[in-house]
């Protein structure tokens, strides 16, 4: 065993210097007296790609701006760039972000596409193609993929149950619209609302008692 | 006897209400306790006990997920992997979103490692799992060898385990307005990188220590306290003694209030003094510390303190509060009591074992993740371990601590978990070999010589 002279302390494991005062030691060290391996350190400590992809987009970003400002013309076309750049990085960092639970990525991503692309609509001169198509469309893939997901991922079928019947309740807003006289074009969101209503029908009936056990655990106060 | 529910879940206990919120990845919450045997470990033997003692165990295997209002746990059957040592003592555990367990059961050579997130269990529900594990280790390999069995004296039934005690004892407290948090003083100090806190640990002898503290009239942890606070005051600069130093000390409340359970049930306890207005000498220290213990260790001044914490937790507008705003106003709150803190004395006592399993135990130690600067104190037959965890570069109060010990007449033998960043005498260069790895010849000899 290791001594050091000054702190008057035996040390035990591989050392040059005394961990305490970083002096020197005297005596010799056996290897079996080492208590922790010695392990190297990860290289990037999370997070990386998070900070690559804002970095591109960051720099896109600047490139696209700068060039509009440098070129003649009286549009600002750069700004609906810009926009479409932070919507594709919003989607992305939340695609990460959830990475380790596909299911309520879907849910996620649901919320987000369909509030972008209402805004979107509205700041491009209410066309109302994101009510019309984009909401209900997106409601009857969120379902669709939701409902194979919980078929293949066994273990998770009761968080795709949970997800199930959000993204159920998500997809009768399309409804309000409807009956306010919002739409152009109804079929889309009238499929959308029936599909919803049926599934959330099945889910309740079938599944009723797992719905409320997850509810409960879910929202205990 | 209760059989665990495929998907059963349950609310986390008073105390461990506010860890997620406040885990980070400097301060990941987790805690380690460490077996050290005569033998090296066999990896087999110790899966095939880790499946035996779990079984004792079943809350442990479980997952935290986010609720709208709280986190909670479901029971989950992944399974529990024991594996070679390969991360940095108490590294994180918990991954926001993904399913894993937070335990984890590891081994190097003669030790064996359990790290469990604080969510789950405190230090006495962890040392009961542990000796549970090491048991059934031991008595795999050696067991045809006794007469008897051994038996671990913990005798609680499996829903007694896995109740939380907080709510059995809570009671309304109405007056006592809360006081603000004063101030202490806070060490100083470059801080180690994220998930690499540096320990270092003294072994050295309960006789001599209690001879030691015996010397000063006091009982070994007040003797313990006292060496450490003056070590940080020795660290003090003379502008920042106008703060008094205060030293949190987790209290298992099990010896306070019945209980059986192995989930958290502790309470906190502050030591303060004040080197501005008490004398700097040691029997002082050593007084104060010792009436701290004496008024704040009863069951009235412990409930009192208990119910306080767990008021917070039914106050209806804290529990209405969504997730994602508790975890902010948790963290803040956090941070500023740390204010209120110096450093934390945490005792675990007596590690008892069954006699037959004696012959193969070296000892026991423990580690806790910190902040600041952590002190572990835990003691098998006659090896007294005194574990640092400390989120500081500089290794100085540990110095002065272990120094002012080996002053006072204690055999010391002190191991650290890394070295590499400690700056290396520069004549070490000029040598042919490498510091760095043991040759793997050297190594086999050994092996074989052992």
């Amino acid at each position: 065993m290791l001594y050091c002279e000054k702190c008057k302390v035996y040390v035990s494991g591989q050392k040059t210097v005394c961990p305490l005062c970083q002096n020197e030691l005297s005596g010799a060290f056996s290897p079996e007296e080492e208590i922790f391996p010695k392990l190297k350190k990860p290289k990037y400590s999370g997070h990386f790609l998070m900070r690559l992809i804002t970095f591109i987009a960051i720099a896109a970003a600047v490139i696209v701006t700068s060039v509009d400002i440098m070129l003649p013309g009286n549009v600002w076309w750069s700004l609906f760039a810009d926009a479409g750049i932070f919507c594709a990085w919003l989607c992305i960092m939340v695609g990460i972000a959830k990475r380790h639970n596909v299911i309520k990525k879907i849910t996620f991503e649901l919320l987000i596409v369909t509030l972008l692309s209402v805004l979107w609509d509205i700041y491009t001169g209410w066309h109302g193609w994101s009510l019309d198509y984009v909401l209900p469309c997106c409601c009857v893939a969120a379902i669709i993929a939701t409902a194979v997901l919980s078929l293949i991922f066994k273990p998770q079928a009761r968080e795709a149950l949970f997800h199930l019947v959000l993204n159920g309740l998500y997809g009768i807003i399309p409804l309000f619209f409807l009956f306010t006289d919002r739409l152009r074009i109804i079929y889309p969101s009238m499929i959308c609302a029936a599909i919803c209503i049926l599934s959330l029908a099945a889910v309740i009936l079938f599944d009723g008692k797992r719905i409320k056990e997850e509810l409960s655990r879910r929202l205990h106060v | 006897m209760s059989e665990k529910k495929p998907n059963g879940w349950r609310r986390l206990d008073n105390a461990a209400k506010i860890f997620p919120s406040t885990s980070e990845k400097t301060d990941t919450r987790v805690f380690r306790f460490s077996c050290e045997l005569t033998e090296p470990v066999d990896p087999e033997t110790l899966q095939k006990a880790a499946d035996k003692a779990i079984k004792d165990f079943p809350h442990f295997l479980s997952i935290m997920k986010k609720g709208w209002f709280w986190y909670y746990l479901e029971n989950c059957d992944l399974p529990l992997i024991v594996h070679e040592e390969n991360r940095a003592p108490c590294s994180q555990l918990y991954f926001p979103g993904r399913k894993n367990l937070l335990i984890d059961i590891s081994y190097y050579r003669c030790r064996i490692n359990l790290e469990i997130y604080h969510v789950l269990s405190d230090g006495t529900g962890a040392v009961q799992f542990l000796k549970t594990l090491v048991c059934c280790y031991l008595t795999m390999l050696h067991g045809d060898e006794w007469e008897k069995r051994p038996i671990i004296d913990y005798d609680a039934s499996r829903t007694e385990r896995s109740a939380d005690s907080f709510q059995k004892y809570y009671s309304k407290v109405k007056g006592e307005k809360r006081k603000r948090v004063r101030r202490a003083y806070n060490i100083k100090g470059e801080k180690r990188e994220t998930e690499d806190l540096r320990m270092i640990e003294g072994i050295t002898s309960v006789k001599e220590a209690i001879a030691a503290a015996h010397r000063f009239d006091t009982t070994l942890t007040v003797y313990l306290t006292a060496v450490f606070i003056e070590a940080i005051h020795e660290e003090m600069t003379l502008r920042k003694q106008k703060y008094p130093l205060v030293l949190m000390v987790p209290v298992n409340l099990r010896n306070y209030f019945s209980s059986e359970t192995a989930t958290n049930f502790f309470g906190m306890i502050a030591v303060k003094y004040d080197f501005k207005t008490q004398p700097d000498d040691f029997s002082s220290i050593i007084k104060t510390v010792s009436e701290t213990f004496k008024t704040e260790l009863t069951k009235e001044r412990l409930s009192v303190r208990m119910n306080e914490l767990a008021a917070l937790e039914h106050n209806p507008f804290v529990r209405i509060a969504p997730l994602g705003f508790k975890n902010i106003c948790l963290k803040a709150a956090r941070h500023i009591k740390d204010y209120g803190e110096t450093a934390v004395v945490s005792n675990i006592g007596r590690i008892k074992m069954p006699e037959q399993l004696l012959p193969y135990i070296r000892m026991f130690d423990v580690f806790v993740s910190t902040l600041k600067i952590q002190l572990q104190l835990c003691s098998f037959e006659d090896k007294l371990a005194l574990c640092f965890s400390s989120a500081f570069t500089s290794s100085d109060i540990e110095r002065r601590f272990f120094r002012k010990l080996a002053e006072h007449g204690l055999n010391i033998e002190i191991r650290c978990s890394d070295i590499d960043e400690l700056p290396e005498p520069p004549e070490e260069e000029a040598l042919p070999e490498e510091s760095g790895d043991i040759p793997e010849e050297k190594l086999d000899e050994i092996s074989e010589e052992s």
